[in-house]
């Protein structure tokens, strides 16, 4: 029989594996419903997947391609900017949903026990269908610029593998405080929409000066970003900053999780 | 057998910080005054929700202390006590919403907490995927709900809707689709609080069958209701909280009586002070109940009212800032549920500070022999004092009139209204 204790947990361990597994298919059906809720009474209903990256690969287009010609180049700035905008647009949307889920979710909190640990990490599975979609849309874009995927392109799996980590590990660490603060909610969205500018989404990474670049390489967004642009247009990849990059997830996860579980037992009495 | 033992519950405590409510001052003054104050304090005072420095540190708040109590295999635990008394904290702490500050607890077996019916329905999601979003995010399994979702369906009686989105349903449907998940979940402890208080009569009585039934199969329930009527029905053993500690802990009917005792001083003199009384709002109030009066018609103190006959309430108050408009309210409860309330109304006048009495006669009387209990309520344009559930008193049946139109024992609520059957009463209708 289970037998529950309910005194102090210990945060260091923070994944209490057993448990999850008991409650696997809740959080399948949080995933599989938040996605359709999300598509609900809309008239353009799925269509909103593509027509928000198509918007940014527009602006983008026109604004650092057309008229501040940023350099990218033998590649045209569309075939640039398009095949860093898929991942950004899943990255993005997920470092958002995740750091502000818990405070979404404080009425079920509320009321129900089920393992919170869940809770920012389900957002970032949620956008993976829709990153999926705008992969292959662009996967066809870059082909009728000449640029046919090849076999580069499998490393897009460990790179949205790693994404997820990090925006996972983003959303633990800051999601209980943006629940007991909520100005951590304005000064989070509005960071994020800075926040594309710290990686090379809209100018090459060369732009940045190669004495910096190690820095600004220790922030995955960036590498992965870099990373999966090379994996779709068939380049090598960066494999040395992308294993520092895969090592700072792993870390922002696990340091992520325990901050989560440090605050997660008392977390309702800052709602 | 020691392994007969399904909670154990040792030194529970929870501390809640309490902050001191500012005073009101309505729109844009207010809206400044938020600017004005400093950020550091607002960061130390929304901090301070998770930072506690000493023990018994001001603005702190216990709202349970040192509660340890067993239930075996199979019990049916009610929790009583009054608003603030610890019920829910109680409950949140052993369904593991939020942990103990001291102590610990013990739980062998599965938990299924309904603290609220329904939690966790999307409004855009049909029926049927609210039932599996619901039923798995109270521990069961796909396979689980699979294998009883025409059950859960037949019970919530919502069949003909089950593939529309919940928002279309009304509020009653929802509940009862939240309650058939409930109750089909297969936990060996089942933690309830006030279910009972939703849904048509009907409905209700389904929701005792349904616990009543948990409990003879084995399984362990631990009740929090107000409804003291049901909660005899249904537990053998209760468990009274007052403020914050374990009060009582025995055979039902006993804890019950505890908790409805009333002071000796208001058995003699039909008077009760109210200075102490607990109060839910702790900010200082310029307007203060201190006592609590209860008489006949011919103004004689007395603890309880003859059903059928007028009595009179006389409410003290102190006034200690000048108020230029006031209201009064006095309310007849029943186990937590407002029957009525007499105010007099949102008056504009002069209230200079001092010793204030307000009388009201209630007149025709309409409560039907029970228990009630009278609350009150005064407020300024500043400020207001809210006494709940502070003055017990019975109705009892009248033997100096002629019994009664009622069979005895029977259930005929809680009021009478003056009527008249029609006519030569009963008439044959022809075939």
């Amino acid at each position: 029989m289970e037998r529950i204790l309910i005194e102090a947990i210990n945060p260091w361990k923070p994944f209490a594996f057993r448990e999850l597994f008991r409650y696997r298919d809740m959080f399948y059906f949080r995933v599989l419903n938040s996605y359709r809720a999300e598509h609900r009474q809309m008239v353009l209903s799925y269509l909103w997947i593509v027509i928000d990256p198509a918007l940014k690969i527009l602006f983008f287009s026109m604004v650092f391609g057309s008229i501040a010609k940023v350099q990218t180049g033998a590649l045209p700035y569309v075939v640039f900017n398009a095949s860093a905008v898929v991942l950004w647009q899943y990255l993005g949307a997920c470092l958002n949903a995740s750091v502000t889920s818990l405070s979404n979710d404080t009425v079920l909190v509320q009321k129900v026990y089920f393992p919170r640990i869940f809770v920012p990490v389900i957002p970032c599975i949620v956008q993976l269908p829709n990153f999926a979609v705008n992969l292959l849309l662009v996967l066809v874009l870059l082909a009728c610029r000449g640029y046919p995927p090849t076999l580069e392109l499998f490393w897009v799996i460990p790179l949205a593998v790693l994404s997820v980590l990090w925006a996972a590990g983003i959303g633990l660490l800051l999601s209980t405080y943006v629940v007991q603060f909520r100005d951590l909610r304005k000064i989070w969205v509005t960071a994020m929409q800075f926040m594309i500018y710290l990686a090379p989404v809209a100018y090459p990474l060369q732009a940045i000066p190669a004495a910096w670049r190690p820095l600004y390489l220790l922030n995955p967004s960036a590498t992965l970003i870099e990373a999966f642009r090379c994996a779709l247009l068939g380049r090598p990849l960066p494999l040395a900053s992308l294993g520092l990059s895969a090592a700072v997830c792993l870390g922002m996860l696990y340091l992520g999780a325990v901050a989560f579980r440090r605050r997660e037992p008392t977390i309702v009495d800052t709602i | 057998m020691s392994s007969d033992i399904v909670i154990r519950a040792e030194n529970l405590g929870k501390r809640y910080r309490l902050f001191s409510k500012e005073e009101y001052v309505p729109g844009l003054r207010k809206a400044l005054g938020r600017v004005a104050r400093s950020p550091i304090d607002l960061y130390r005072q929304i901090r301070s929700l998770t930072h506690f420095e000493g023990q018994e540190e001001k603005g702190v708040f216990w709202a349970l202390r040192d509660v340890g109590f067993e239930v075996r295999r199979g019990e049916v635990v009610g929790i009583i006590g009054n608003n603030g008394a610890g019920k829910s904290t109680l409950l949140k702490i052993l369904s593991r919403i939020t942990a103990p500050t001291t102590g610990r607890a013990e739980i062998f077996g599965r938990v299924s907490s309904l603290l609220e019916v329904g939690t966790g329905f999307h409004p855009d999601l049909t029926g049927r995927e609210n039932i599996y979003m619901n039923g798995t995010l109270h521990g069961m399994s796909k396979r689980e709900i699979d294998r009883k979702l025409d059950a859960i369906v037949d019970f919530s009686g919502v069949e003909k809707f089950i593939d529309m989105p919940i928002k279309r349903y009304s509020s009653g449907m929802g509940v009862r689709l939240g309650f058939a998940v409930a109750a089909h979940l297969d936990a060996e402890v089942l933690i309830v609080d006030e279910v009972m208080a939703v849904g048509d009569l009907a409905f209700q009585k389904k929701c005792l069958q349904t616990l009543s039934m948990a409990s003879e199969t084995g399984r362990t329930v631990l009740l929090v209701s107000h409804n003291i009527r049901a909660l005899t029905g249904l537990a053998k053993r209760s468990i009274l909280l007052e403020g914050g500690g374990l009060a009582m802990d025995g055979e039902t009917p006993a804890v019950v009586a505890r908790y409805l005792q009333q002071d000796e001083t208001q058995l003699e003199t039909g008077t009760i002070d109210v200075r102490g009384a607990t109060r839910r709002k702790s900010f200082r109030r310029s307007i203060e109940f201190l006592e609590i009066r209860l008489a006949d018609d011919a103004n004689k103190p007395t603890h309880d009212v003859y059903e059928g006959e007028p009595f009179r309430v006389t409410l003290t108050f102190e006034v200690k800032k000048a108020a230029s408009i006031f209201e009064i309210v006095l309310y007849v409860e029943n186990f937590g549920s407002h029957l009525f309330a007499v105010s007099t109304g949102l008056r504009s006048g002069n209230l200079e500070p001092g010793l204030y009495q307000a009388s009201v006669r209630i007149a025709p009387n309409y409560l039907n022999p029970g228990s009630y209990a009278f609350s009150c309520m005064a407020r300024t344009a500043r400020t207001e004092d809210a006494l709940y559930d502070v003055f017990p008193f019975e109705v009892v049946s009248n033997p100096a009139k002629e019994a009664s139109n009622r069979a005895i024992g029977e259930d005929y609520g809680l009021l009478t209204f003056p009527h008249a059957w029609e006519g030569d009463f009963l008439q044959h209708l022809p075939d």
